[in-house]
């Protein structure tokens, strides 16, 4: 309360007040990676700060810098269950960077100061202090010195011995595939990943954060790699003979399955350069054959100052890894014949026709997500915005509202679920009240889709609590906000829409018939698999993903 | 003990068998001296992580076999 009071006199910070913490919390996430720096997310003790955990758990997994605030019992009722009482310290703990709670007036201002520092610093991720409301009313004699050590997180120089090793490394390479994480974004390497991936002929594979840092008309990007990945990608992955991961954790996610790639690595059939700025992500998953702790882009840097000119590799990999894309391309169209309502794929691209090239892209979490990662076309770095290392289904509403307020000049758009939308849509209570109009399309399968894709490949077609055997109106929903909407019959409708709302900056919620049935994400790497054994579908049964036997 | 706190939390989720952990406060910070056995790449992930956190003064892996030392600061 006190926080909130002094926030009263002060004119220069924004106070914008969400219907749910958890929604706060994501927004505060969207905000960052629009604005690049973090947005202080502030809560009440007890519930209002637990509700924060799950959107700080989710920028601790996709390293997002968020600050938070927490309130707290006074200090003479502390460890006593005292009313809203939690040991947030406690909670938070493993899932921030940095958690500190004040315990004398004079720490306060530093503590809120250093944990925005250190939330962008190397490595982003969330920060939390908390204030106890004793505390907050009592007026601070001067500052205390909060003795941490801040310095650890400024990324340290390449080592040139490194460099040196993975240059010979990559010169030896026949098939190199430069594998580009999240870690590209923070550190603003896009320019320097293309250039490498340019002068050796390689292709580019993404992780699905990394997804946002590459210009997808880029000829020599295949798409995100991994459970939902680009066939293409997943191929030149597998079938690399040297990996460049550049600022990626080695997720589950994207390899699918680690025996293969250790047993690749340690047989030498496969060798990996791997530049991250923590140093504890290397050697985590999997040790690499060289590893270089900095910031991405200057290790790229380094890398292409000693680069000789004709080092470009022969374009047979390349051409085999474009071929498998015309093909799954093909067999998509073949299979959204299929469809009486509309193909999920179908939808992403007549949205991407209708958006402008640097509109911002926002998901929420299932089918319709991983779709996105497989045909959504970023243009921009920076625009395309998911929920990746946690997955938090609700994600998407509350971020695009955070992506607004960090840039109100560009069109924000969320793809969402219609389970997804159904956990955080409180928060379109804002969209008016603060003016912050997105294009909100939901992918309406009246299921929890991608759990039911698994309940029907792994639990023999046992299908239990993942459908929605009644949703409420979504278009009425948006009307209780003061929010149009459409349900489109035909793909130029759907289109036409975007485009109104895009070009006239109104907010729109567009609710799109998927037919749950054909509702199938593909190809699917299954969990516990290799790259090489995802699922394609229908017509790619002759496409093998293993470069050997092509 | 906050700070305290974090340590061990990280250090739970290690795959290493601890030993002993020994925490003596010296001045303003936490001296934590650590006896752990694990796989030599596990250790070393572990004294990496342990060296993120900020309150994490100094850090050091002992000669003597598998220890880890720590110091924290400012007592919490
Ligand atoms: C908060 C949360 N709860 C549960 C899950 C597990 N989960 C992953 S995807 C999914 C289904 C999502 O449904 P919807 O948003 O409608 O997307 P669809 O898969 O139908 O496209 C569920 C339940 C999750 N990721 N997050
Ligand atoms: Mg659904």
């Amino acid at each position: 309360m006190a926080l909130f009071d002094a926030a009263y006199f002060v004119d220069d910070i924004e106070v914008v007040m969400f219907r749910h913490e958890q929604g706060a919390a994501h927004a505060a996430e969207g905000y960052a990676r629009v604005a690049g720096r973090p947005a202080v997310v502030a809560a009440t003790s007890g519930p209002g700060a637990t509700n924060l955990i799950t959107g700080l758990t989710d920028a601790y997994m996709d390293s997002v810098p968020v600050t938070a605030i927490t309130g707290q019992v006074a200090t003479w009722v502390f460890g006593r269950d005292g009313f809203q009482e939690t040991d947030i310290l406690g909670v938070a703990t493993p899932i921030t960077k940095w958690v500190y709670q004040v315990k004398r007036p004079e720490e306060a201002v530093p503590a809120v100061r250093i944990a925005y520092e250190i939330s962008r610093l190397g490595r982003p991720g969330p920060t939390l202090v908390d204030l106890p409301r004793d505390l907050q009313v009592v007026t601070p004699q001067g500052e205390a010195k909060i003795p941490i050590n801040v310095s650890k997180f400024i990324p340290p120089k390449p080592k040139e011995e490194d460099i040196a090793k993975a240059l010979k490394i990559v010169l030896e390479a026949e098939r190199p595939v430069v594998l580009a994480g999240g870690g590209v974004l923070w550190s603003g390497a896009t320019k320097e990943v293309l250039e490498l991936a340019e002068r050796l002929n390689a292709p580019i594979v993404s992780t699905l954060p990394g997804k946002a840092a590459i210009p997808h008309n880029h000829p020599l990007y295949m798409g995100p790699a991994g459970m939902h990945g680009r066939a293409e990608a997943d191929a030149a992955l597998a079938n690399a003979d040297v990996v460049i991961a550049v600022g990626t954790r080695f997720s589950d996610r994207t390899w699918g399955r680690f025996k293969e790639l250790q047993e690749m690595i340690r047989s030498g059939e496969m060798r990996v350069v791997h530049i991250d700025v923590d140093k504890s992500e290397i050697g985590k998953n999997i040790k690499p054959t060289v590893g270089i702790v900095a910031d991405a882009k200057e290790a790229l840097r380094a890398m292409l100052d000693m680069l000789p000119a004709a080092a470009a590799r022969s374009p047979k990999f390349l051409a085999w890894l474009h071929e498998i894309r015309r093909r799954y391309e093909e067999a998509m169209e073949k299979a959204a014949a299929e469809f009486k309502y509309f193909a999920p794929w179908k939808v992403l691209k007549a949205i991407r026709r209708a958006a402008p090239p640097n509109a911002i892209t926002v998901t929420g979490v299932g089918g319709h997500q991983m779709w996105a990662e497989i045909w959504w076309d970023v243009y921009e770095p920076g625009t395309f915005i998911t929920s990746a290392g946690l997955g938090t289904m609700g994600f998407g509403i509350p971020a695009a509202l955070g992506a607004k307020l960090a840039d109100r000049s560009r069109p924000v758009i969320c793809i969402d679920g219609d389970g997804s939308f159904q956990m955080t849509f409180n928060n379109l209570a804002l969209v008016r009240e603060y003016d912050l109009p997105f294009v909100e399309i939901i992918f309406d399968n009246a299921s929890l889709q991608l759990v039911k894709q698994w309940q029907v490949y792994m639990y023999g077609n046992r299908q239990i609590a993942t459908r929605f055997a009644r949703n409420p109106d979504f278009i009425k929903i948006g009307e209780a906000y003061g929010i149009e909407g459409i349900r489109p019959s035909t793909y130029e409708e759907l289109e036409r829409a975007v485009s109104w709302a895009v070009r006239n900056n109104e907010p729109l919620i567009i609710d799109v018939t998927i037919d749950e049935d054909k509702d199938i994400v593909l190809p699917w790497v299954k969990p516990g698999d290799w790259l090489t054994q995802a699922i394609l579908p229908k017509g790619m049964e002759d496409v093998s993903l293993s470069y050997e036997r092509y | 003990m906050d700070y305290v706190g974090r340590v061990v939390s990280i250090v739970r989720r290690a795959k290493v068998f601890v030993r002993r952990m020994e925490v003596e406060a010296k001045g303003s910070t936490y001296h934590i001296v650590m006896d752990v056995e694990g796989p030599t790449d596990e250790i070393s992930w572990l004294v990496a992580k342990l060296d993120k956190l900020p309150e994490v003064l100094e850090i050091s892996r002992l000669q003597q076999a598998p220890a880890v030392a720590i110091a924290l600061a400012d007592r919490r």
